[in-house]
C-alpha cells in the first residue's frame, strides 16, 4: 500500500480488493418492459435517469427524465419501463427538506 | 487510516493550518471521516480560497503599477513591486494548499488528478505558441531584410556571436538534463526513491548549467535589446527562453523536495509528471532558437 490519506487512500484500497470505492458508473441492464421493468437503484427518493433506447436500430437520443418512487416512467420514445428502488436514507436528494412541490414553483 | 493517522501526527503544523476557515474542523476532527465516508462521487469539492482574488488584484496593481512605472509616474515602481509581492505570494500560498489538499488530505482521487493533468498540457501547449511568436517575429525580419537595417541579415554593422562558441556548448545541455528527468520518471516507477532525488539533482545541476551559460553568453554579447530589430528579435526570444528554463528549474527543485519528503509514489506524481512535460517543452524549444537565431540568422 502507498503513502496516502483520505479518499485517494480509501479508492486505492478498494482498488487492491477488486472493489470501487465510489458510485461513478452509469447503470445499465437489459431493456426495461412492464412485466420486467429496468431497475434504477438510488440513495434518494428520486433519481435523474437518461434512456438511451434500446441497441442498435433501437437506440434512440437520451431522453433524460427524473424517475420517482413509487412512480413507474415509460420513455415516450421507446416505450422503455424503469421502477426506481430506493437502496439509501431516501428522502429528497437535494437536501433541502421535503417540498417536493413548492420546488417547482421556483 | 493507521497510516493516514500516522501522516497527521507527524506534520501536526499542516493539518491545524490546512484548509481554512469556520468549517476547517472537518480536516481536524472525527467529523472528517463521517464526510468522507460518505462521499459517493470521486471529486473534490474544493473549500472557498481567498487566493483567485488576492491573485488578481496582485495582477492589477501589476499592470497598473507596470504602465505607470515606465511612463514615469510617482510611486509607479511601489505599485509595481507590490503587485508582483502580492502574486508570488499568492502563488505560494495557493500552491501550498493545493499540496495540502492532495499529500496531507488525500482529496486527489484518480478522477481528480486528470484535472491538474489537463490543465497542463493546455499550459505548455499556450507557451508553445507564446514562443512560436518571437521565433516568427525573427523570421518576418531575417528572411526579408527591410533597407532599414542594410537589406541584409545580421543588420549591417550589428555584431553577432559565434554560433560554435558557448551556443552549441549550451544546446546540448537542457536535452541532457531531459534525459535525467526521465531518469527520475523512471525511478519514481521503480520506487527507488533516493535514485529519483540523484536524478532531480542532476537534472537541475545542468539547469543551472545552462543557465549559467546563458548569463554568460549575454554578458559577453557583442549587441544588447536596443541593437535594432536583431537585438529585439534575439533578446526577446533568447530571454523567454531562458525565463523559461528558469522557472522549469524551480518547478523540478519543488519536485525534489517532495521526492525528498516521499510526497511522490508509483501510483501519484502529478507534480512531478506536469514539470516533466514543462522541463521536455523548455529542451525541445532551446533547439529552434539554436538552429534559426544562433546558426541560421548569425553567419
Amino acid at each position: 500500500m502507498p503513502i496516502a490519506t483520505g479518499l485517494e487512500r480509501e479508492e486505492l484500497e478498494a482498488e487492491l480488493e477488486g472493489k470501487k470505492r465510489f458510485d461513478m458508473d452509469a447503470p445499465v441492464g437489459p431493456f426495461g418492459t412492464k412485466e420486467a421493468p429496468a431497475v434504477i437503484q438510488s440513495y434518494y427518493d428520486k433519481r435523474i435517469v437518461g434512456c438511451p433506447g434500446g441497441e442498435g436500430e433501437d437506440e434512440h437520443d437520451v431522453v433524460w427524465f427524473w424517475l420517482e418512487k413509487g412512480k413507474p416512467h415509460e420513455c415516450p420514445v421507446c416505450s422503455q419501463y424503469f421502477v426506481l428502488e430506493v437502496i439509501g436514507e431516501g428522502g429528497p436528494p437535494d437536501g433541502h427538506g421535503h417540498d417536493d412541490d413548492d420546488d417547482e414553483d421556483h | 487510516m493507521s497510516l493516514a493517522c500516522q501522516i497527521e501526527g507527524k506534520f501536526p503544523f499542516f493539518t491545524t493550518l490546512g484548509g481554512g476557515g469556520l468549517k476547517g474542523g472537518l480536516h481536524t476532527t472525527g467529523a472528517k471521516w463521517f464526510m468522507i465516508e460518505s462521499q459517493r462521487h470521486s471529486y473534490h469539492l474544493v473549500d472557498p480560497s481567498p487566493w483567485p482574488i488576492s491573485g488578481s488584484l496582485g495582477a492589477l496593481a501589476t499592470t497598473v503599477g507596470g504602465v505607470m512605472y515606465m511612463h514615469s509616474f510617482q510611486g509607479g515602481a511601489t505599485l509595481l513591486s507590490l503587485g508582483l509581492i502580492f502574486i508570488l505570494y499568492t502563488m505560494l500560498v495557493w500552491w501550498r494548499d493545493v499540496l495540502r489538499e492532495s499529500t496531507l488530505e488525500g482529496h486527489h482521487t484518480k478522477a481528480v488528478q486528470l484535472g491538474p493533468r489537463y490543465g497542463s498540457i493546455l499550459f505548455i501547449v499556450s507557451e508553445v505558441m507564446f514562443l512560436f511568436a518571437f521565433f516568427w517575429a525573427s523570421s518576418h525580419s531575417s528572411l526579408a531584410p527591410t533597407v532599414e537595417i542594410g537589406g541584409i541579415w545580421p543588420p549591417k554593422g550589428i555584431g553577432v556571436l559565434d554560433p560554435w562558441e558557448i551556443p552549441f556548448l549550451n544546446t546540448p545541455i537542457l536535452p541532457s538534463s531531459g534525459a535525467a528527468v526521465t531518469w527520475a520518471h523512471h525511478a519514481i516507477l521503480a520506487k527507488k526513491e533516493k535514485r529519483a532525488v540523484l536524478a532531480l539533482v542532476a537534472t537541475v545541476s545542468l539547469a543551472l548549467v545552462s543557465t549559467g551559460f546563458q548569463g554568460m553568453e549575454y554578458y559577453q554579447a557583442p549587441s544588447n535589446i536596443s541593437d535594432s530589430i536583431y537585438g529585439s528579435t534575439f533578446f526577446l526570444a533568447t530571454g523567454f527562453h531562458g525565463f523559461h528554463v528558469i522557472i522549469g528549474t524551480l518547478f523540478l527543485i519543488i519536485c525534489g523536495i517532495r521526492q525528498y519528503l516521499g510526497h511522490l509514489t508509483k501510483e501519484h506524481h502529478v507534480g512531478f509528471e506536469a514539470a516533466a512535460w514543462y522541463w521536455h517543452f523548455v529542451d525541445v524549444v532551446r533547439l529552434f532558437p539554436f538552429v534559426s537565431i544562433y546558426w541560421w540568422g548569425g553567419i
